[in-house]
């Protein structure tokens, strides 16, 4: 049963499509993140639930009420904006308190919720203090505050994360895990960091220019990407995505040549022949690579990014067809080297060479 | 061979660079020194020669008074400077307040909404600024003539009102537009509706631009003479521009009251500006940059 439906909601802009027929079912509880380039339309789709865009066609559904034509105030939802938004002249508590007064609330119940929400969020020294005299990611933290105090049906999050330095952004990541568990709250989530996406959701949702490409969990569209910009999205670093011909079929494996690697891939859908051409995904990680001649083809390194536990060696192949390779840590590689791979058995995807979808 | 060319000539022309900027920096001074004397000069005149004597002033102009007259002062309040500084008071308050109420509501609704003709609309505000003030002189007597608003004090708020509108509109929505949009979102978000967000957001983050777009106004409405020679006839509401020219009148014989009733009447105002210039400068600059 859906707590909150989106039912093929379409909006433009003049001539210029923004969405163009979407549909999400949200479960109660539910934290949900809408993953995409920018332009992508997840930004407009927050505002759309938010009420701050209006809705062309389509329904947008809140525990059973259509709210296209409901006011912001009356949807139950609360917006974390990517700016926090915060009034600058107001202290914090006057900032969470802002909404409370607006609804009607008595001063003993605003202090109440104030409190509470300033306890849960780490807030209480800080509740005399103007926005300007907080750091970053205490503003964010009092951002989410305000949020907090209102009790919302459903948190809309519009890139709150990407004001903040890396660290503090880790940070964060986990205080929004732990508020969400903390809160049992559905929460909707825009972002363009696909390490945000996959650490924080039940459920993603990838876009691209106004359409859903795939929804599923975390793992589900990691592992089986439905096509090739989704598979190129999600991962880092991306996906090797290479030309591949079909050397041999037998039932669901299909084994494939990019320029002298050569792949088995499990496939779901109709196999293609023999001779075709397709288009081979394989993660970095899921490469081996070593110095030596081994069975697969020989990779000249061109760059490294060493991350201390493993390096990413950015190599080209003899053919001019670049691939990315995860390896060990421990092995002493640089530019100028020399290295062979292979890949992880049943690790690989194909997609078709002329729709991209996954085969 | 070429690099040592180079550096050779750096030196040389690094101190004709320091002898221009010197140069350049002697002629600013220069001409701003010239234009505050010209400027601060006649003020000073002006206050130094309301405490002396007919007599005094006349022989000695220029020198600082033998004896301070303070009695001048008192003489001239007496002679009805109080009532005309009053309604002054009044009149520029009240066309302050009311211009910057609006104003502000106009440019907030410029800034925010968006609603058909929007452009045409501020471009229509903008539009009055071209209009002189004395080409509706006489329809605008006539409307107050017919309304029962002449020598009132509305006969002169009013018209100084839409007057100051274009262009404290035009300041204060220069302000607004780097006003986060995220804030008036945020806000309706949480229920407050436009009127609510405008008072408790856009006002105090305005208070800036309000002080100096207040101040601009404020100097104006005090300093106008045409309307107050035209819209009123009573003492009672005349304002201290036509006061102090019946003032005069009255004491041609006697100067340095006459000099005391001015420098009253412009001691509010050059007090004002005095503890706002900053404001003044910044509010200016702020409807120039944007």
């Amino acid at each position: 049963m859906s707590y909150m439906k989106i039912d093929d909601v379409r909006k433009s802009f003049g001539r210029y499509e923004a969405l163009r027929g979407v549909d999400i079912d949200i479960a109660k509880r539910e934290f949900v993140v809408l993953l995409g380039p920018s332009g992508c339309g997840k930004s407009t789709l927050l505002r759309m639930i938010a009420g701050l865009e209006s809705i062309d066609s389509g329904d947008l559904m809140i525990d059973g009420q259509r709210m296209n034509n409901v006011k912001s105030a009356n949807r139950g939802i609360s917006m974390v904006f990517q700016s926090y938004a915060l009034y600058p002249h107001k202290t914090v508590r006057q900032n969470m308190e802002f909404g409370l007064k607006v609804a009607g609330l008595k001063k003993p119940e605003r202090d109440a919720k104030i409190a509470e929400a300033a306890r849960i969020l780490q807030l209480t020294p800080l509740l005399d203090r103007l926005p300007r005299d907080l750091s970053g990611g205490q503003r964010q933290r009092v951002a989410i505050g305000r949020a907090i105090v209102r009790e919302p049906k459903v948190f809309l999050f519009d890139e709150p994360l990407s004001n903040l330095d890396a660290a503090l952004r880790m940070q964060m990541r986990v205080e929004l895990a732990r508020l969400h568990r903390e809160l049992q709250a559905t929460m909707v989530y825009v972002t363009h960091d696909q390490v945000e996406a996959m650490t924080l959701a039940d459920k993603i949702v990838v876009m691209r220019d106004g359409l859903i490409e795939q929804t599923g969990n975390p793992l589900e569209i990691y592992r089986r990407p439905v096509n090739t910009f989704v598979a190129g999205f999600i991962g880092s670093p991306t996906m090797n995505l290479l030309d591949a011909r079909v050397t041999s079929v037998s039932e669901r494996i299909v084994r494939v040549d990019a320029a002298g690697l050569i792949v088995d891939a499990e496939i779901d859908g109709e196999p293609p022949i023999v001779g075709e051409r397709v288009t081979l995904g394989i993660r970095p990680e899921h490469l081996e690579g070593q110095f030596g001649t081994g069975s697969g083809p020989s990779l000249d390194v061109i760059a490294c990014e060493r991350l201390g536990g493993v390096t990413h060696a950015f190599t080209r192949f003899s053919a001019g067809i670049d691939l990315t390779v995860q390896i060990d840590g421990e092995l002493p590689i640089s530019p100028g080297n020399t290295i062979t791979c292979t890949a992880h058995p049943g690790r690989a995807h194909l997609f078709s060479a002329e729709t991209g979808l996954r085969l | 061979m070429a690099d040592s060319a180079l550096n050779a000539e750096r030196p040389i022309s690094t101190v004709h660079r320091q002898a221009g900027e010197v140069i350049n920096r002697v002629i600013l001074w220069a001409v701003f020194l010239t234009l505050s004397v010209i400027c601060v000069y006649p003020m000073i005149w002006l206050f130094l020669n309301a405490f002396k004597s007919t007599n005094e002033l006349f022989s000695a102009s220029w020198a600082l008074p033998e004896t301070w007259r303070w009695e001048n002062f008192t003489t001239a309040w007496g002679y009805g400077i109080s009532r005309y500084l009053l309604n002054s008071v009044i009149v520029t308050v009240a066309t302050v307040t009311t211009v910057l109420t609006l104003s502000s509501m106009a440019a907030y609704a410029l800034v925010v909404m968006s609603f058909p003709a929007k452009a045409a609309i501020y471009m229509s505000i903008l539009g009055g600024m071209i209009l002189p003030p004395e080409v509706s002189l006489f329809p605008l007597f006539k409307v107050l003539a017919a309304t029962d608003l002449y020598n009132t004090y509305f006969a002169l708020i009013l018209p100084n009102v839409a007057f100051h509108l274009p262009f404290t509109t035009f300041l204060i929505r220069s302000y607004m537009v780097g006003i986060p949009p995220d804030l008036r979102e945020a806000a309706l978000v949480e229920g407050a509706s436009e009127g609510l967000v405008w008072r408790d957001i856009y006002m105090p983050l305005c208070r800036p631009i309000l002080a100096s777009a207040g101040l601009i106004a404020a100097m104006g409405v005090w300093n106008e003479f045409i309307f107050a020679l035209t819209f009123v006839e009573s003492d009672s509401v005349k304002t201290v521009t036509i006061g102090v020219m019946s003032f005069a009148v009255a004491l041609r014989a006697d100067y340095g009251i006459m000099m005391a009733g001015l420098a009253l009447s412009i001691l509010p105002i050059l007090a004002t500006f005095l503890i706002l210039q900053r404001q003044f400068i910044g509010g200016l600059t702020q409807g120039a940059v944007k």
